[in-house]
C-alpha cells in the first residue's frame, strides 16, 4: 500500500514539472485532470479509518477535480478559441528550474516542519509534494500571461492544499472540504465567464494588459 | 469655583459665538473682542487680587499673565487691522482667534497631562488656521502646510514623552524635539520665518509672542526630572542657545521681509532665554545658588520682554503693512513722516527689544550676563570656559540685533519713500498704536514690578534661595532707579530741545547729503544696508547673487538681486525630503498595476514569512 501511495506521490510531483513545460493548454488542461483523479484516489489509499467519509470525499474529488473543472476550462478554451501560451512572462526552461527549486525548498521546509501525531505514514512525502505543488500553481498564476493558464494555476494551487489536508488530518473533515470545493467551483465558473466577456470586449485575455489598477498611470505613462 | 480657567472658558465661549454669528461681520466680531477681552481682563485682575492677598503666583501664573496681555493687545489691534482686509470673514476669524488664546492659557493651566496635550494640539490647529486666513498671499499655504508638519510632528514626540516615560534623559530628549518644534531650536525652527509672515499681523504677534514661549513651560514640567541630572539639562539648554542666538539674529540681519526679519529675531531671543535656563540648571548642578537664581530671573524677565516688545512690533508691522500693502523694507522708507504714531512705537520697542539701558529689555540681559559672569568667576574649569564663550556669544547677539532694528528703522522709517505705496502711506487710526503705546508702557512697568517680583515669589519658589534672590531683587531696584532717573531726564531734555528752544526750525529733505536733487534711489536699500555684514556671514548665510553690474558709460539698467535661504532648510530638510521622495517614489513602482507582480510579491512575502517562521521554530 506504502508503495502505491509513493507511486502515486511521484507521479502528482511529475505532473507538476510538466505542467510548468508544456506550453499547449490542452495539455496544461490534461495534467490538472489527472491530478485530479490521483487526488480522488489518494483519500482512499491513505486514509487510516473512517472509510466511509473518505469515499464520499474520493469521489466528488474525482468528479470536479478529474472530470467537471477540466471539461469546463476545455469548453471556455475552445470558445475563446486558443490553444497555446505564446509569450510566458518566465520562459520554459526557467519555469522548470524554478519548480525543482520550489521542489527542493519544500523538501528541506518539510523536514523542519513537525507533524501532528496521527498524521499517516506517507505523509512525509505527500507534506512536500503539496507544498511544491501549491508553489508550482502560485507560479503558474504569476508566470503566465493569459487568463485560462491562470485559472489552471489556481486549480493546481488547489489541488496542493487538498493533498495537504489529505495527508495530514487523521479525521477528515467533510464539511470542510466540501466547503473549499465549492468555492473552487463557484471561482472557476466566474473565471470561466469573465473570460469569454474580456474576449469578446478586448479580442484577447492578456491579463497583463489589464494593468489600470494604480493610480498614477491615468496621467503618466511611466508605469507599464 | 476655581477662577484659574475662567478666562480661557470665556475666550472659547466666544469663538463658539463668533462662529455662530459668522454671516453678520459685526456681530461675529463684537461677540470675539468683547470674550476674549472680557477674560483676559478677568484673567489679569484675578492675578493682581490674589497677590494682594498673599497668595504667592505659581510659575503657571508667570507664564500665563504674558499670554493674557499679548491677547488683550492683539484682540484690539485685529479690529483695525481686519477692517477692510478680509472683514466678511470675521467669523472665522474670532473663531480660531479665541480658540487660541482659549487653549494657550489651558496649556498653561492644565492639571494633567491628557488636558495640556488636548489644548497644545487644538493651539496649534486653531493657529493653523490662522495662518491660512490671509489668503491673497501666495505663501500663506506653503507656510500653513509647513507649520502644520511641525505642529503634528512636535505631538508626535509629545505624545511619545507621556505615555511612554523612559529614563530622565530620554524624557528630556523627546522634550526637546517636541518642545522644541514650537520654540525653534535650531534645525527645528524651519516652521517660525515661514508661517509668521504668512500669518496676519495680530496673529503672528500672539505666536511669536506668547506661543512660543509656552514650549519652555512644556520642557520645564514634561521634560524636566527632578531625579534627573542637571548638568545635563543645563549644557544642552545653553549650547542650544548659544548656537542659536547668534544664528537667528544673522539671519534677522539678512531678511528684507520685515515680518520673516522679526521671526528670525523671535528665534534669537529664545536662544536668550535658553541660555538663561541652561546657566540655571548649570547653577544647580555646580551649586551656585547665585547663578541659578540670576539665571531663572533672567529668563522669566527676558519673556515678559520678548513677549511685551516683540508682540509690540509684530502688531507695528501689521500697521505698516497695513498701511503700505507690503512687506518689503526695500519698497518702504520715510514712514515715520506718513506715520508718525506707528512710526516711534515701532523704534521704542525695538529699543526695547534690543536691551538698551533705559528699557526694560536691559534688565532681562543684565540677569543672564550676571549669570554668566558667576560662571566665569566659579572656577570650575568647563564652567568658567563655555560662560566665557556664552558671554562673547551673546554681546554679539546683543550687538547684532541693535544693528538689525538699525536696518529696519533705518530703511522703513527713515529716509525718502522708495515705492509708490510707501509714498501714500496713511496712518492707521489711533487704537491700534494706543494699543501698542500701552504694550510699551507695560512693559517699561515691568522694569519696576521686577525687583517686587523677585523679592515676593522669589523666596516662594525656591525657598532655599532666599538670601540669592534678595541680592538681586536690590540690584534689579537700583538698575530700575537709574533708568527711571535717565528716562525722565531723557524726557526733560527732549521736552526743552522741542519746545525751549528758540532755534528755527529748518525744513529739508532727508539725507539729501549736499546734493540738489536726491531722489530715492540714492539713499541705502534694506539689501544695502546690510551687505557688508551678510558678506562678513557669508559662511553661514551663503546669499544667493544676482548682480547685473552697470556698463558703459550711458548704463542701461542694472540689478542686484539677493536670495537668502535658511540654513536649517538648505543643509539638512532640503536634503531629508529630497532623499524620502526619492524613496518613495521608488517604493511607487511597486504598484505598478500588474497583477502579476502583485501576486509575485505576496507569494514573495508568504514564502519569506515561512521561512521566518521555520527558522524561528527551531
Amino acid at each position: 500500500m506504502n508503495q502505491f501511495n509513493e507511486l502515486l506521490l511521484a507521479v502528482f510531483l511529475l505532473s507538476c514539472l510538466m505542467l510548468a513545460i508544456s506550453s499547449r493548454l490542452l495539455h496544461c488542461i490534461r495534467y490538472a485532470a489527472l491530478q485530479g483523479i490521483v487526488l480522488g484516489i489518494l483519500p482512499l489509499t491513505l486514509a487510516q479509518g473512517h472509510f466511509e467519509g473518505s469515499l464520499v470525499m474520493a469521489l466528488v474529488n474525482l468528479l470536479v477535480k478529474g472530470i467537471g473543472l477540466p471539461l469546463l476550462i476545455c469548453r471556455a478554451m475552445h470558445k475563446a478559441g486558443i490553444n497555446r501560451e505564446l509569450e510566458p512572462i518566465a520562459g520554459y526552461t526557467v519555469s522548470a528550474l524554478t519548480v525543482m527549486l520550489a521542489a527542493l525548498a519544500s523538501f528541506w521546509f518539510a523536514g523542519k516542519l513537525t507533524l501532528p501525531a496521527g498524521a499517516s505514514e506517507a505523509a512525509g512525502f505527500a507534506v512536500p509534494v503539496a507544498f511544491t505543488t501549491v508553489l508550482t500553481g502560485l507560479f503558474i498564476v504569476i508566470a503566465r500571461k493569459k487568463a485560462l493558464t491562470q485559472i489552471i494555476g489556481f486549480l493546481i494551487f488547489e489541488n496542493g492544499i487538498t493533498l495537504f489536508g489529505a495527508a495530514v488530518m487523521r479525521e477528515h473533515p467533510v464539511i470542510v472540504e466540501l466547503g473549499i470545493l465549492l468555492d473552487v467551483l463557484v471561482l472557476v465558473f466566474i473565471m470561466g465567464i469573465a473570460i469569454n466577456q474580456i474576449n469578446r470586449e478586448f479580442s484577447h485575455i492578456d491579463s497583463d494588459r489589464l494593468n489600470q489598477l494604480d493610480d498614477i498611470s491615468e496621467n503618466t505613462e511611466v508605469v507599464k | 469655583m476655581n477662577t484659574l480657567y475662567l478666562p480661557s472658558t470665556l475666550a472659547a465661549a466666544g469663538a463658539a459665538a463668533a462662529w455662530l454669528s459668522g454671516r453678520w461681520p459685526k456681530a461675529a466680531t463684537s461677540c470675539g473682542l468683547l470674550s476674549v477681552t472680557a477674560g483676559m481682563i478677568f484673567g489679569i485682575v484675578d492675578m493682581i487680587l490674589r497677590t494682594k492677598n498673599g497668595i504667592p503666583l505659581t510659575a503657571s501664573d508667570i507664564f500665563a499673565l504674558p499670554v493674557m496681555i499679548l491677547t488683550l493687545a492683539a484682540a484690539i489691534h485685529s479690529v483695525g487691522y481686519l477692517k477692510g482686509h478680509g472683514d466678511e470673514r470675521s467669523g472665522s476669524y474670532w473663531c480660531f482667534f479665541n480658540l487660541t488664546a482659549a487653549a494657550m492659557l489651558t496649556v498653561v493651566f492644565a492639571g494633567s497631562a491628557y488636558t495640556f496635550l488636548l489644548a497644545w494640539e487644538v493651539m496649534g490647529a486653531a493657529s493653523f488656521a490662522l495662518v491660512l486666513f490671509d489668503r491673497h498671499n501666495e505663501n500663506s499655504s506653503r507656510a500653513g502646510w509647513i507649520y502644520m508638519i511641525a505642529c503634528h510632528a512636535g505631538a508626535a514626540f509629545l505624545i511619545l514623552l507621556f505615555f511612554f516615560p523612559y529614563t530622565p534623559g530620554w524624557m528630556f530628549l523627546l522634550a526637546l524635539l517636541g518642545f522644541g518644534l514650537k520654540i525653534g531650536f535650531p534645525l527645528l525652527h524651519v516652521w517660525l520665518p515661514e508661517a509668521h509672515p504668512a500669518a496676519p499681523a495680530p496673529v503672528s504677534a500672539l505666536m511669536s509672542g506668547a506661543m512660543i514661549e509656552l514650549g519652555f513651560y512644556g520642557i520645564f514640567r514634561f521634560g524636566i526630572q527632578m531625579t534627573g541630572d542637571f548638568a545635563l539639562y543645563g549644557w544642552v539648554l545653553l549650547g542650544l542657545g548659544m548656537i542659536s542666538a547668534p544664528a537667528g539674529i544673522i539671519f534677522a540681519l539678512a531678511q528684507k521681509n520685515l515680518k520673516k526679519l522679526l521671526a528670525y529675531s523671535s528665534i534669537e531671543n529664545m536662544g536668550i532665554l535658553s541660555c538663561a535656563a541652561g546657566f540655571a540648571f548649570l547653577g544647580v548642578a555646580y551649586q551656585l545658588p547665585a547663578m541659578t537664581v540670576a539665571g531663572v530671573c533672567g529668563f522669566l524677565v527676558h519673556l515678559f520682554n520678548h513677549a511685551l516688545f516683540k508682540g509690540g512690533l509684530f502688531l507695528g508691522a501689521g500697521s505698516v503693512y497695513k498701511a503700505t500693502g507690503t512687506l518689503d523694507m526695500d519698497q518702504m522708507g520715510g514712514l515715520l513722516k506718513r506715520m508718525p504714531g506707528t512710526g516711534s512705537y515701532f523704534i521704542l520697542h525695538a529699543l526695547g527689544l534690543c536691551g538698551l539701558p533705559p528699557f526694560a529689555g536691559f534688565a532681562g540681559e543684565f540677569l543672564i550676563y550676571y549669570a554668566a559672569f558667576t560662571g566665569l568667576c566659579s572656577g570650575y574649569a568647563p564652567l568658567m570656559w563655555i560662560s566665557l564663550a556664552a558671554l562673547v556669544l551673546l554681546a554679539l547677539t546683543g550687538g547684532l540685533a541693535a544693528a538689525a532694528f538699525a536696518k529696519v528703522i533705518g530703511t522703513a522709517f527713515c529716509g525718502e519713500p522708495r515705492s509708490e505705496a510707501a509714498e501714500k502711506a496713511q496712518e492707521v487710526p489711533s487704537f491700534m498704536n494706543l494699543v501698542i503705546f500701552v504694550l510699551f508702557l507695560t512693559g517699561c512697568l515691568m522694569l519696576f514690578l521686577i525687583p517686587y517680583g523677585i523679592e515676593k515669589t522669589g523666596g516662594y519658589l525656591m525657598p532655599d534661595y532666599e538670601t540669592q534672590y534678595m541680592e538681586l531683587a536690590g540690584i534689579t531696584a537700583s538698575i530700575g532707579a537709574v533708568s527711571f532717573i535717565a528716562s525722565v531726564l531723557t524726557g526733560i531734555f527732549i521736552i526743552l530741545r522741542v519746545y525751549g528752544c528758540r532755534k528755527q526750525e529748518r525744513i529739508a529733505l532727508t539725507w539729501d547729503c549736499g546734493y540738489a536733487k536726491p531722489s530715492a534711489k540714492m539713499a541705502y536699500t534694506a539689501t544695502s544696508f546690510t551687505a557688508t555684514m551678510v558678506d562678513f556671514f557669508s559662511f553661514l548665510l551663503r546669499p544667493r547673487k544676482k548682480v547685473t553690474p552697470p556698463q558703459g558709460i550711458f548704463s542701461g539698467t542694472a540689478e542686484y538681486d539677493e536670495n537668502i535661504e535658511d540654513a536649517g532648510l538648505r543643509t539638512w530638510w532640503t536634503p531629508v525630503f529630497k532623499f524620502f521622495t526619492f524613496t518613495a517614489d521608488k517604493i511607487h513602482q511597486l504598484q505598478s498595476g500588474s497583477l502579476h507582480f502583485y501576486l509575485l510579491v505576496i507569494v514573495l512575502t508568504l514564502l519569506g514569512m515561512i521561512i521566518f517562521a521555520v527558522k524561528g521554530g527551531n
